[in-house]
């Protein structure tokens, strides 16, 4: 079976060409369902990411890797420990120096004594092997969401730079099935998780969506939470780690160097706006408006040239 | 120091004349072999008090050195009111032993405290708690003496009051059986607010003497403080005990003053001054009704006697300024408590009556002032104490002035929930003044809290007041919507009551009784929007059937003397039905007649003999046949007595075959059939049981099972219609408004499933998804300064979109018109979201609109 997964996943990638940094990969891994309800789900919400990354978002089928517990449509390969290891192997060698590496485990998980395991076919996945899994590709962003059941330490066994981890739990404890991974999803696959407005889902911004709906969730079915999901962001790069690419947002007919330009003022606006912000307290409420619109209506202007159909030259 | 806490000084003269008279007992036991002392003590327990004088005289006519006999012969004359004679008898037993001294100068003090002279009083306590220090080692009756000096020096400084606590346990510890300390330690705690050890410590002493009366008496106002509606029987129970205890007499009187009986009450304490024509608790209290009656020359001549007596007895005006709140007559119980304050700056109860008073009739800072003071001078009082920490978080409120009316709202709810509370305000405003010809002198003041225990402190001082709103005329205070759980009032319903009783207190100078001006709230309620007010419950008719209910002339009790549980929800129901029933015969001006003939100082019987040409028993027999015609077919749908429960659907459903007029073997079918999915049986039954009491609309009703089946069967029309019919009579179920405003919407009538949603908002305002849907309909209609007020209320909310939030908002404001808002709003959302594109987009297009204006 293992020789299957390797076979489908080399067939897959044959004519991808080298990609440009800045781009981002998505791994989605769906663990043992035990019951036929929770295999159904798993497969739904695994399913439902990656056709948001795709058609939402706009990552390539081929930035995309999908393992479930077994084969079916869209199953790149099975979940196995072993095949999360190659899988992991293989959009490495895809990326590039910068890229952005999301790996998305939905399933099941336990905490046995000291050792956290995320349940996949045959030999569950430890933290301590996905650590090590991922210790040779320090050079990429990885963007680890755990939504299982006691997956809270996995956050300080993976912690590391350049990596934000999400777990659906805070600590080992909390051992009940979770809701956040469908929460999760639906951030990238629904309306309502941008809330900066940048047409972009960050992590963060993903995180926070699903954090609330979680907790909503369990208030209006009246039950005591019993999963309170967690972010580890040693570097502060959740707010700037999206799937979707920056480029895909604006007109794809604009000159490169053209475009380059104007994502850089816009940035340097940005900048001001947030630089102005700091000093909102010590300054009166009309002048900081002012001061605010002005900057703003610059970045409307941005914004216009940006998204404007290039005229012929 | 100046005359002091006249009422405790009196309960601790009568206990400790009982101690005085046991010591009695024992003298003449000895001194006449023919006395038998536990006859004697029982008797005088009884308040044989002249026959006690008697055979006191007597046994000191034979041995003129019993000084102890001379104690309790002066006790005896003090409790009489012979105070010249209870003096010199005082006076002369400082001749006795040392234990002797101490109790006949405590005696002496608390005799001058009596009177007014505190200078005098102060000093013998001091000389009491001296001979104390010096040799603290005594038996228990001199004992609780210096504990009742300790406790009179409390006043001047607190730490005495721990010190009398110490010295009333030596007592007991001295003695187990001394009642005497006991109960006074009982009052002593229960004066500062410690209930539960007061409770205990009554139990002891009723355990010790389940007869001793002053026990009954303490027991009767620790149920009083608990609000418990045993209190009166209790205090009657002591009064069986001893018919001549004054404290228990003038204590009922005030009982009885509260549940607005006001003969009853003169009675009691008429009563209580033929034993006693000194008694100054009784004077007070018979003053204070005069004043409640509006029977000035009658006061003046109580209070001339009161100070005649004691011409500095602060405690009168403290007294009648209890009584004036407790019959809502809160700028009486400032100027009662201010001339209290007068006469004795340090009484601290008279000072925390005041300053809470004039919190509630919306004099703020001197009110936060003399409460402060009054908790300086008395660390014990809870009610200052709770008063004074929810003034101290009066910052996180905000206050918003309209026309009419000064809303205080907490900085959490205000931008949300203002708007909606001065609209309806204003309404209530132009509403009232119209219909009761009425203008209130100043701007009604609307105070709403978010945590109930701060509105029960705002309302009684204490937290865990059951009721939702009160009126004190010039200020309203009530639960915010957040207060309680999603769907237990309807807050718009309850702030229109309130504010309609600030104008029955002021039609009828706060003298409207309390059954009258809830009914009439309730009316009002009714009839200001459907749904509004109390309605028809099923038990309601089973307790009238029942005769539970209280003829109109009784309704009073109903109110401030439930008898059964339900009784005062009852009483707001039935109260209302009186007004509509009024209304319906003789119409509003009679009702308007009768608050004025309140005002003019009439009783209720002559109000209604001027105002409807009836008697009382006439107008209770009018009720009734009314009552009896309304709900006669519902009336007949009762069953005779309550079903057993059986768990078998078909037993139920050939019951309700066979006696098709049955309200409960009909819903009791309905819901067997419902349980079994049998939804074909479960509606035939239930809207039989809709037929037999159409009024009945609580969550239990049939209306909401109709709709959730019509629902399940997408039977649209239906189900919005028994959901209309519901919150027709029903105005604070929440899910039946989302519900019935989601099914309009699906019909297309988003214009009422706007007005739904409008009302939904008086019940639960929390919702963002509410807002943005009423934000929607006004949209679609181009009702943009409507969409306006909706997505603000959205932006208070705080939803998790707060960029989108703004944005729609500064949307909604340019539609309008409003550039200015408009821009605000817009550049909160670029301040949180500066890539937005829409919203810079409407930036853009304020800029040209700013530059082409």
């Amino acid at each position: 079976m293992a020789s299957a997964v390797a076979a489908a996943l080399t067939l897959s990638v044959v004519s991808t060409p080298c990609l440009a940094a800045g781009t981002s990969f998505l791994l989605v891994v769906s663990g043992i369902g035990g019951e036929a309800s929770y295999a159904q789900r798993f497969a739904e919400w695994s399913k439902t990411m990656i056709d948001a990354a795709e058609s939402r978002m706009n990552v390539p089928r081929d930035h995309i890797v999908y393992l479930a517990e077994s084969h079916g449509e869209g199953v790149d390969g099975l979940s196995t420990s072993e095949g999360i290891g190659r899988a992991i192997e293989l959009l490495a060698s895809r990326a590039t120096p910068g890229d952005t590496i999301f790996l998305l485990l939905i399933g099941h998980g336990t905490a046995r004594g000291d050792r956290l395991l995320f349940n996949v076919p045959g030999p569950d996945l430890s933290a301590e092997a996905l650590a090590a899994l991922l210790e040779p590709h320090s050079a990429f962003r990885w963007v680890i969401v755990n939504t299982s059941p006691s997956s809270g330490p996995f956050a300080s066994v993976l912690s590391a730079p350049n990596r934000v981890i999400v777990t659906a739990t805070s600590n080992a404890t909390e051992r009940f099935h979770t809701i956040f991974a469908g929460h999760f999803v639906a951030a990238y696959s629904r309306e309502g998780a941008d809330t900066d407005k940048d047409g972009r889902i960050s992590v963060l911004e993903a995180f926070e969506f699903a954090r609330r709906e979680v907790e909503r969730s369990y208030t209006s079915e009246a039950r005591l939470q019993s999963e309170h999901a967690l972010i580890e962001d040693r570097g502060n790069i959740a707010r700037s780690s999206f799937l979707e690419s920056d480029r895909t947002l604006y007109s794809s007919s604009l000159p490169a160097d053209e475009l380059a330009r104007l994502l850089g003022e816009r940035d340097a606006l940005e900048q001001r706006i947030e630089s102005l912000k700091t000093v909102k307290a010590t300054t009166t409420p009309a002048a900081y408006d002012d001061q605010l619109e002005a900057l703003l209506v610059e970045l409307a202007l941005v914004h216009k040239a940006l998204r404007a159909p290039v005229t012929a030259q | 120091m100046i005359a002091r806490c006249l009422m405790k000084l009196a309960t601790a003269l009568v206990t400790t004349l009982a101690t005085a008279l046991a010591t009695l007992v024992l003298a003449l036991s000895s001194a006449h072999a023919e006395i038998d002392a536990g006859t004697l003590r029982a008797t005088m327990n009884r308040g044989e008090y002249p026959s006690a004088i008697a055979r006191a005289r007597e046994a000191l006519d034979a041995e003129p050195e019993r000084h102890d006999i001379r104690v309790a012969l002066g006790e005896a004359l003090f409790a009489v009111g012979e105070l010249d004679a209870a003096e010199a008898a005082f006076e002369e037993a400082r001749k006795g032993d040392e234990e002797i001294q101490l109790q006949a100068m405590v005696n002496l003090g608390l005799l001058h405290r009596y009177r007014g002279n505190d200078d005098a009083a102060e000093s013998l306590f001091e000389r009491a708690i001296a001979r104390y220090n010096l040799k603290p080692i005594m038996g228990s009756q001199a004992l609780t003496a210096a504990a009742a000096a300790a406790a009179a020096l409390g006043d001047k400084d607190p730490g005495h009051y721990h010190d009398a606590v110490r010295v009333y346990g030596e007592a007991v510890g001295a003695d187990r059986e001394n009642v005497v300390a006991r109960v006074s330690l009982g009052d002593l705690l229960l004066e500062k607010y410690n209930n539960t050890e007061a409770l205990e410590t009554y139990r002891e002493a009723l355990a010790i003497d389940a007869k001793y009366a002053p026990a009954l008496l303490g027991l009767a106002r620790s149920q009083h403080f608990d609000h418990s509606g045993e209190a009166m029987a209790t205090a009657r129970a002591s009064i069986e005990q001893n018919p001549n205890f004054v404290p228990a007499r003038a204590f009922l009187a005030e009982l009885l003053i509260e549940s607005e009986q006001f003969e009853e009450a003169k009675w009691e304490a008429r009563r209580a001054l033929v034993v006693n024509p000194s008694a100054l608790e009784a004077l007070a209290v018979l003053a204070g009704i005069h004043h409640l009656e509006g029977d000035d020359e009658s006061f003046d001549e109580i209070v001339e006697r009161i100070l005649a007596i004691n011409p500095r007895y602060a405690e009168l005006y403290r007294k009648l300024a209890d009584l004036s709140v407790k019959n809502r007559l809160y700028e009486d119980a400032v100027e009662f408590a201010g001339r209290a304050v007068e006469i004795d700056p340090d009484n601290w109860r008279a000072l925390g009556v005041l300053g809470i008073n004039q919190l509630r009739i919306g004099d703020m800072q001197a009110g936060r002032d003399n409460v402060a003071r009054a908790f300086e001078g008395d660390p014990f009082n809870v009610w200052t104490k709770n008063t004074l920490d929810l003034l101290d978080s009066s910052h996180e409120f905000e206050t918003i002035e309209s026309e009419n009316a000064v809303v205080v709202i907490h900085r959490d709810e205000a931008t949300l929930l203002a708007p909606f509370v001065e609209a309806l305000a204003e309404e209530a405003h132009e509403y009232y003044a119209r219909r009761y010809g009425f203008e209130p002198e100043k701007r009604i003041r609307i105070e709403l809290y978010p945590d109930h225990r701060d509105f029960s402190v705002r309302t009684v001082g204490l937290a865990g007041i059951g009721i939702l709103g009160v009126s004190f005329g010039p200020v309203v205070a009530l639960d915010s919507p957040a207060a309680r759980p999603v769907g237990s009032f309807n807050w718009g319903s309850v702030l229109w009551h309130e504010i309609a009783h600030s104008y029955h207190m002021g039609v009828s100078r706060h003298r409207v009784p309390r059954w009258f001006s809830e009914g009439l709230a309730v009316y009002e309620e009714q009839l200001a929007r459907e749904g509004w007010g109390n309605d028809l419950t099923p038990d309601f008719l089973v307790a009238y059937r029942d005769g539970r209910l209280l003829p109109v002339s009784e309704l009073n009790s109903g109110f401030v003397r439930p008898m059964y549980p339900e009784q005062i929800v009852h009483s707001y129901y039935q109260a209302s039905l009186v007004f509509a029933f009024i209304d319906e015969r003789w119409g509003f001006p009679a009702i308007l007649e009768m608050l004025a003939g309140y005002g003019e100082g009439r009783s209720t019987e002559e109000v209604v003999l001027g105002a409807l040409g009836l008697t009382m028993s006439e107008l209770d027999a009018e009720f009734d046949a009314y009552f009896n015609k309304r709900f006669e077919r519902a009336l007949a749908a009762l069953p005779r007595r309550s079903l057993a429960k059986v768990p078998i659907k078909e037993i139920y459903l050939a019951l309700a075959d066979q006696f098709p007029s049955n309200f409960e073997l009909q819903m009791r079918a309905a819901a067997a059939a419902w349980n079994a999915k049998d939804t074909e049986s479960a509606e035939k039954h239930l809207i039989r049981a809709q037929d037999l009491i159409p009024e009945f609309a609580g969550e239990n009703s049939a209306y909401w099972y109709l709709a959730e089946l019509y629902s399940q069967q997408n039977k649209i029309d239906e189900a919005a219609r028994q959901l209309r019919r519901m919150i027709a009579i029903n105005a604070d179920h929440y899910e039946a408004h989302v519900k019935l405003a989601k099914l309009l919407e699906a019909r297309g009538e988003d214009a009422e499933a706007a007005k739904i949603l409008t009302r939904a908002i008086y019940i639960h305002p929390y919702d963002p998804a509410l807002h943005m849907k009423l934000a929607d309909h006004y949209e679609s209609a181009g009702s943009w300064s409507m969409a306006a007020r909706a997505r603000a209320s959205v932006v208070a909310l705080g939803p998790v979109d707060m960029a989108e939030a703004h944005y729609r908002l500064a949307y909604a404001h340019a539609k309008a018109g409003e550039r200015s808002a408009a821009r605000y709003q817009v550049l909160r959302a670029l301040e949180i979201a500066p890539n937005y594109y829409e919203a810079l987009e409407l930036l853009l297009e304020l800029q040209d609109r700013k530059q082409n204006s």
